[in-house]
């Protein structure tokens, strides 16, 4: 049976010169005494023509295709995340590097800049509805000069990069039921493991999808990858006995991937070998005969030493704040490029951002500071250096914070707004990685929302700036002598005495007016029924 | 032998009778429905840990209708706060709406509007079509002129208003206006409105539009109670009208072919359980509500209808 | 056709300020009648608000607690009593904490000012929250210490440290802060200035260039690590006592310069205890009145023991300085007799209700005084008795205002006068904080230093003694009656002094209303009876003596004598022995509390105090002035005149308001009718 598929698909495409690939991988590590690592990776790539097989699709995922086509993306990471990445025990976070929150950057093809950002835009929707995230808000976009990520970091003249991070975005379950959907083998294979009982209760848990799209004359080629990482935690397997799949996925694997090119399970060991177990040529797998690994508890021993980076606030009040970025080198130098993004809601002062280093003073700093144009628009600061080793560098970010208007603030204003993470590209002689630190949420000043005292503050303004001067200039009048009459006099101020009796009575015994008005039309109604 | 032979065709005649007077009376308990798919608009709107109870209400009734048959595609679910995964849920990944139930949000739940995009603006959008042109299709409401609409509105509310996320509110003005645009644009054939909170029956006084039957949980003088207390997770869990709602759904209407009718479902919640008075309002239904079936709102019945015209599809339609 | 002024929109003076004038010479009278049934009715615990919880996120009390790891804490309490000399406190914390496997660093701290040389090691721990982000934390603080209580809350605090690393539900990280509070009889008092280098160092104040309003009062190490930010803060020790059974749990909410917790945190912590521990609450030391069937005290106990706390005491635990740094904190005595599961329940709960908040604490009130455990007083309400207190001096002050003219001239000495008092102030404080308490006159610059430096001469003086004998000289008296103010400009100068008054009573009752209502009962007769006019020299010679013995300092000492059962709660027994005991420590605990923790008391009273009770001997003094007679006269003028329009309004009542065309009428017809009047009755 498998040979059968596997063989149509050779012929399939053989005949057409379409060619479509996927693979699938899980690795498993454990990088502390009760904490195991899992990655899962699903590739899947596409190499057609693009006058004759654009609407031939084995297994890569249309909607993914039609994503790049209308919007003319060339690369598209988008990441989402929750937890910490620590930073300090766990080694190198999994590349794309994910910040807690939704993270996403697109190349692509545009006329211009307000074409670009129109794009951006209807690709952040499009991107909502089919990973089913809320990232419509995303407002934090920019246009990076220097290296944000690792994926994105080749430059290419005509394309437009737009970056944006939304931090307070919650990634659940209906992320992941999206993602699985764009896999070729939803309900075979290990994507069957992607049950969320247990993948959200863990210390962090991050995934992305990475798009890209090459095109040379008629021949296109489009990759996806579909990524998930979790490290979780089990506190009673103290020593006890090593992990298998029943602890870490609630469930075992019992069937396989027939149509992948390659299906494999990756164990790193305590020394850092790697057990591979194939999938695929598995014989004797079935749903009664699910299989199980062993997973060995001891941490591994080598861990690669990777920068250290992690953001602080200072000061607690409504007026002024700080961030710092401290970022720390690891034993060998590297060249670093940080970028942070300030949102619109707090004013930063230029002049006093500064670094400050230990270890030999502050190297020479390459910088690029945007401050984009628009209400709600957010300043980007890009900085290039290099770092000896064991160097820390913080930079220093004082800011203004001051009242927004109503409708810029979110319903729980009272909470704070974040500061996204700042994301460091460290490139090292033969590598290079990214990483983020931390967000850090800010306290604003709020108004108060609540209705009395916005009354009697509206209230008491108008009396004072406008009552006065208009009393005065509108009662001085000349009038001729008349003999007033009393009773109309009295009259007015009896009407007048009866509102104020009726209102004070009102509110008193707590009427509510929208009673009054139904009581009133029920009455009205009553006499203009027919008895 | 006469004596067999009379007993005889009476029992086959009156077996005759009675089959067709049974087979009358089935046919005859029902209306036949006039509409031919089933969509619905799900919304919670309170935020925060402690409105846990709303986002089980609306998971509750999502998981029913699903089981009648309504698709993902069909139901758009609108969830202010994202309950499962809040770093409080002491079971991440997981909603209750019991202390012993079941869990509500597996690996099958489609959440098209959440956290901050719950918001007043969106609800009407949703209900009027009129959308940002870059709005995917799974967060649009493409209801045609042959849909039954289900709305259902949980959260907390006041007299007149339903508040939005602790920031905006939601008028019976707007809900009214919004139904109204909904009926002169040809979007629905018939709907149900369903308000759950405190003062509800006041989020349906304004409706004015034909076809439109209205279910509150309290009277406007009446507050809604909530249902059970789950002190392991330290927050109510289900309130006690949907409690009552997604019972009566679990256990009398099992199946498409049910013969539960809306009346029945209207009592389902006397005020002995749910500790206020539920509100109807059916003076804009035309159809008496015991001869319409619950799953014409809450299941999804593929109903077909013959047609008997000729209709030539040009080439405008096939590019 | 004749014209007439139908209105004239509001041009005249209007009439209800010159009825209020009448009232002038009673005023004093009448506010404190009013102000005396209005807070006797207002400060009823039967009248009261019933205390509810505002933040319905809070939910306190609803869950379940599942500690279970009593085992543990006592294991841990066997081991720190075993503790081996060698070892600290502070190294046991470290070792406990790396075995849970949790990051824990210590703090040295060291205070810079001289007259307050303290030093100490803090430990700080944190849990981190599982799948949140750290951008949020919440504090709970122990004092270390080697008495039986201080050792159980410490070894139960990691016992809860060990529970709630395995939990999956925290919001927030957790920031665990043992303080080092020295073994001395004001441990308390070091504790909370430990507490206060930490927090100092935690919301990175130091680096916020922007606001240096003073130097650094304490040097200590950095955080170096991610730190949240903080919504709320608990301090737990077992100061509760049970009696009978009936456990009885100590609250402390007070905070430097009358801040007070949000009245949420307490409401919860209330409920946590009555729901899940059937425990009570008490408050100030006095437990709710209706509860407590072995004593019977008034119902205005707490209430007075609320405003003199919130008055007097700066730091009444090591919560106290929390709210400098933006942190709802207060202090949680639970019940000695509590069992660590008990215990550590409770703190779990509590926990556990500040991690449902999502937003800050903003629902409910910051300001406001507890009768007792479940009746309060919000500030719409209290602050009335002020106003009425108030009221005479403002009266005063448009009396005098009515009196100004172009001759008046504004007197310099206001200004001369608050200079000295600055200078004083910050005199007192430099020596303080460079030199110390003792200090000794030298030649070189800057004329001051330490007992024993170059050039000194003179004994060593004690820097109390030298401000006591500095201000309580009536350096107003011998001023004035050198040289008295020009008569045109006494007005003004009784204007600034009834308005510097008032305004600083109701800016202080805003924020600290205990000290603003007791500075107003006090201060309101002085200075209105003062700068009233005064027509015979022995008066105003017969006043200023009198107030020349009520300098402020003098006021208080008579006052705390005066009252033993409330002021012993926070004046030693001790210093009742001698004379000078009282205003001795008084103004030592004033000087250490403004340079230490930044109290205002010190700054009230040299910057307004002793300056405004300067100014008035200015006022006092003079006698019989002309500009006092002069406006007698015009008021009783204008008096007559009004009755004579009065009565004529009286004879035409369609027209209420008389044209001012029509002649006025002769004062001679209607004084006589009104004296007639007068005479029928």
């Amino acid at each position: 049976m498998r040979e059968l598929i596997g063989s149509l698909l050779v012929l399939v495409s053989f005949s057409y010169g379409l060619i479509e690939h996927f693979d699938e991988k899980v690795t498993l590590a454990p990088v502390r005494n009760n904490e195991l690592r899992v990655d899962f990776r699903f590739n899947s790539d596409r190499r057609f023509d693009s006058r004759t097989e654009v609407n031939d699709f084995l297994t890569f995922p249309r909607i993914i295709q039609e994503l790049l086509n209308r919007y003319a993306v060339h690369k598209l990471t988008v990441t989402m995340a929750h937890g910490r990445w620590n930073l300090d025990e766990w080694g190198l976070p999994p590349q794309p590097s994910a910040p807690a929150g939704a993270q996403v950057f697109a190349e692509f093809e545009a006329v211009g800049e307000e074409d670009a950002d129109e794009r951006m835009k209807f690709l952040v929707e499009a991107l909502n509805g089919v990973l089913c995230t809320s990232i419509s808000h995303i407002k934090v976009v920019t246009a990076p000069d220097f290296v944000v990520l690792e994926n994105h970091k080749n430059r290419k003249r005509n394309l437009f990069k737009r970056y944006g991070v939304l931090s307070g975005e919650t990634t659940c379950t209906e992320n992941l039921t999206r993602l699985r959907k764009l896999l070729a083998c939803k309900e075979n294979g290990l994507s069957t493991l992607l049950h969320p009982s247990k993948l959200y209760n863990s210390l962090y848990h991050s995934s992305h999808l990475v798009i890209e799209q090459h095109r040379e004359k008629n021949q296109c080629e489009a990759k996806m990858e579909v990524g998930v990482t979790v490290v979780m935690r089990n506190p009673s397997q103290k020593g006890q006995r090593p992990w298998s799949f029943a602890d870490v996925f609630d469930r075992k694997l019992g069937s396989q991937c027939k149509i992948a090119r390659s299906s494999q399970i990756d164990i790193i060991g305590p020394s850092g070998e790697i057990t591979t177990t194939d999938v695929r040529n598995l014989t004797a797998i079935s749903g009664a005969a699910p299989i199980d690994v062993s997973i060995p508890i001891a941490a591994i021993a080598q861990k690669q030493s990777v920068v250290k980076a992690w953001s602080s606030q200072g000061g607690f009040e409504q007026q002024h704040g700080m961030l710092t970025v401290h970022i720390t080198n690891d034993d060998s130098a590297s060249k670093i490029q940080v970028t942070q993004i300030i949102p619109y809601y707090v004013h930063l002062r230029y002049s006093r951002i500064h670094w400050k280093c230990d270890k030999g003073g502050n190297p020479s700093i390459e910088k690029v500071l945007k401050n984009s144009k628009g209400l709600e628009a957010p300043t980007l600061l890009q900085y290039k250096m290099s770092l000896s080793a064991g160097q820390t560098c913080e930079l220093i970010i004082p800011f203004d914070k001051h009242l927004l208007r109503l409708e810029q603030y979110p319903p729980d204003a009272n909470h704070g707004m974040h500061i996204p993470a700042s994301s460091v590209f460290v490139e090292k002689s033969q590598f290079s990685y990214s990483i983020h630190s931390n967000a850090i949420l800010v306290l604003l000043p709020v108004p108060d929302f609540s209705m009395p005292f916005n009354v009697i503050c509206f209230v008491a303004t108008a009396f004072a700036l406008v009552f006065g001067p208009i009393q005065l200039y509108s009662t001085l009048w000349l009038a001729p002598v008349v003999k007033k009459s009393q009773w109309g006099r009295k009259v007015h101020r009896a009407i007048l005495l009866v509102i104020i009796v009726f209102c004070l009575y009102a509110h008193m015994m707590d009427i509510n007016l929208n009673e009054v008005r139904r009581g009133i039309e029920t009455y009205f109604e009553k006499l203009n029924e027919l008895k | 032998m006469r004596h067999v032979l009379l007993i005889f065709s009476a029992i086959i005649g009156s077996q005759a009778v009675l089959n067709t007077g049974l087979q009358l009376k089935i046919d005859e308990l029902f209306d036949t429905p006039g509409h031919t798919n089933n969509w619905a608009v799900l919304v919670c709107t309170s935020k925060f840990w402690f409105n846990y109870r709303h986002v089980s209400n609306v998971l509750a009734l999502y998981h029913s209708i699903k089981r009648l048959g309504v698709p993902d595609s069909n139901i758009i679910m609108m969830l202010a706060e994202d309950v499962p995964c809040n770093s409080r849920n002491p079971r991440p990944g997981t909603v209750y709406a019991a202390r012993a139930g079941a869990n509500l949000y597996g690996s099958d739940v489609e959440v098209d509007y959440r956290g901050e995009e719950v918001t007043v603006e969106n609800f009407i959008r949703i209900l009027t079509g009129r959308h940002h042109p870059a709005t995917p299709r799974s967060k649009r409401l493409l209801t045609d002129h042959q849909s039954n609409v289900l709305i259902y509105l949980t959260g907390h509310g006041g007299d007149s208003f339903m508040k939005f996320q602790d920031s905006e509110e939601l008028t019976n003005v707007d809900l009214a206006y919004a139904v109204q645009t909904m009926f002169e644009d040809n979007r629905y054939h018939e709907m149900l409105v369903i308000a759950d909170s405190c003062r509800s029956a006041s989020m349906y006084e304004w409706i004015d539009s034909p076809n439109v039957l209205s279910l509150s949980s309290s009277l406007t003088h009446e507050e809604s109670y909530s249902y059970d207390v789950d002190t392991d997770i330290g927050v109510y869990v289900i309130d006690r009208y949907t409690h009552y709602t997604v019972n009566f759904l679990n256990k009398e209407v099992k199946a498409l072919n049910s013969s539960a009718n809306m009346q029945d479902y209207i009592d389902s919640c006397p005020a002995r359980k749910c500790l206020s008075n539920t509100g109807v309002r059916k003076d804009h239904y035309p159809k008496d509500v015991k001869r319409v079936r619950v799953t014409d709102f809450f299941g999804s019945s593929r109903i077909f209808q013959h047609l008997s015209e000729e209709i030539v599809l040009d080439d405008e339609f096939w590019a | 056709m004749a014209l007439e002024i139908a209105k004239d929109g509001g041009l005249a003076r209007p009439k209800i300020l010159e009825r209020i004038l009448r009232l002038r010479k009673i005023a004093l009278v009448l506010a404190y009648i009013g102000a005396y049934f209005c807070s006797q009715y207002l400060f009823d615990p039967v009248n009261m608000e019933v205390t509810r919880i505002s933040e319905h996120s809070l939910m306190p009390g609803l869950v379940t607690p599942k500690f279970d790891k009593s085992g543990i804490a006592i294991q841990l309490y066997r081991r720190l009593t075993a503790l081996p000399k060698s070892k600290s406190q502070q190294e046991f914390v470290m070792d406990v904490f790396s075995e849970f496997g949790l990051q824990c660093f210590t703090q040295k701290w060291r205070s810079t000012i001289a007259g307050y040389p303290k030093r100490g090691e803090n430990v700080y721990g944190f849990v981190r929250g599982q799948r949140n982000d750290g951008a949020e934390a919440q504090l709970i603080v122990v004092q270390l210490g080697h008495s039986e209580s201080a050792r159980r809350m410490i070894t139960r605090m990691l016992s809860f440290v060990d529970y709630a690393k395995d939990q999956v539900y925290w919001a927030r990280d957790f920031v665990f802060v043992f303080v080092d509070g020295g073994h001395g009889p004001d441990s308390i008092e070091q504790a909370a200035f430990a507490l206060d280098a930490f927090l100092f160092k935690y919301q990175k104040i130091e680096s916020l260039t922007s606001k240096t309003r003073r130097n650094a009062t304490v040097v200590a190490d950095e955080i170096q690590t991610q730190t949240g930010a903080l919504i709320a803060g608990v301090v737990y020790d077992l100061s509760g006592i049970s009696v009978k059974g009936q456990h009885i749990i100590n609250i402390q909410t007070n905070g430097l310069n009358g801040q007070q917790v949000n009245l949420d945190v307490f409401n919860g912590i209330v409920k946590i205890a009555d729901s899940k521990h059937h425990s009570k609450v008490a408050i100030f030391g006095t437990l709710h009145r209706h509860t407590n069937s072995y004593m019977e005290y008034s119902p205005f106990t707490v209430p007075i023991k609320a405003l003199m706390t919130q008055a007097f005491v700066s730091i009444e635990g090591i919560h106290s300085v929390m709210g400098k740094y933006g942190v709802q904190g207060l202090t949680v005595g639970l019940s000695h007799d509590y069992t660590e599961r008990q215990s550590v329940q409770f703190v779990e709960e509590v926990s556990r209700m500040l991690n449902n908040v999502l937003e800050r604490l903003h629902q409910s009130y910051f300001m406001y005084v507890l009768a007792d455990d479940m009746h309060f007083l919000s500030i719409g309400f209290y602050l009335l008795p002020t106003f009425i207190l108030i009221c005479p001096l403002l009266i005063s002050a448009y009396y005098e205002w009515l009196k100004v003219d172009s001759n008046s001239e504004i007197p310099l000495a206001v200004i001369g006068i608050h200079l000295g008092g600055y200078a004083i102030y910050l005199t007192t404080q430099w020596i303080f904080t460079n030199i110390g308490e003792v200090f000794a006159f030298s030649t070189e610059f800057p004329f001051v230093g330490p007992d024993g430096c170059n050039g000194q001469f003179g004994g060593s003086m004690d820097i109390v003694i030298i401000y006591l004998a500095v201000t309580m000289l009536p350096l107003g008296l011998y001023m004035f009656s050198i040289h008295p103010l020009r008569p045109t400009s006494i007005p003004i100068m009784r204007i600034f002094i009834l308005l510097e008054v008032s305004i600083t009573i109701l800016c202080l009752s805003l924020i600290n209303f205990g000290l603003g209502v007791f500075t107003a009962a006090i201060v309101v007769p002085i200075t209105f009876l003062m700068t009233f006019e005064s027509p015979e020299k022995t008066r105003s010679l017969y006043r200023s003596l009198v107030l020349a013995l009520l300098h402020p300092i003098t006021i208080i000492t008579v006052l705390a004598w005066q009252t033993p059962g409330y002021s012993t709660t926070f004046i030693p027994k001790k210093e009742f022995d001698t004379w000078t005991g009282v205003p001795i420590m008084f103004i030592r605990n004033m000087i250490k509390n403004d340079t230490a923790f930044g109290s205002w008391h010190f700054y009230l009273i040299t910057i307004i105090g002793w300056p405004v009770w300067n100014m008035i001997f200015s006022c006092s003094l003079p006698y019989n002035l002309a500009v006092d007679r002069v406006a007698a006269k015009d008021r009783e003028e204008r008096e007559a005149r009004e009755a004579g329009e009065s009565g004529e309004e009286a004879t035409t009542p369609e027209d209420p308001h008389p044209p001012t065309s029509v002649p006025t009428a002769k004062p001679t017809t209607s004084n006589v009718s009104k004296r007639n009047k007068r005479k029928n009755h």
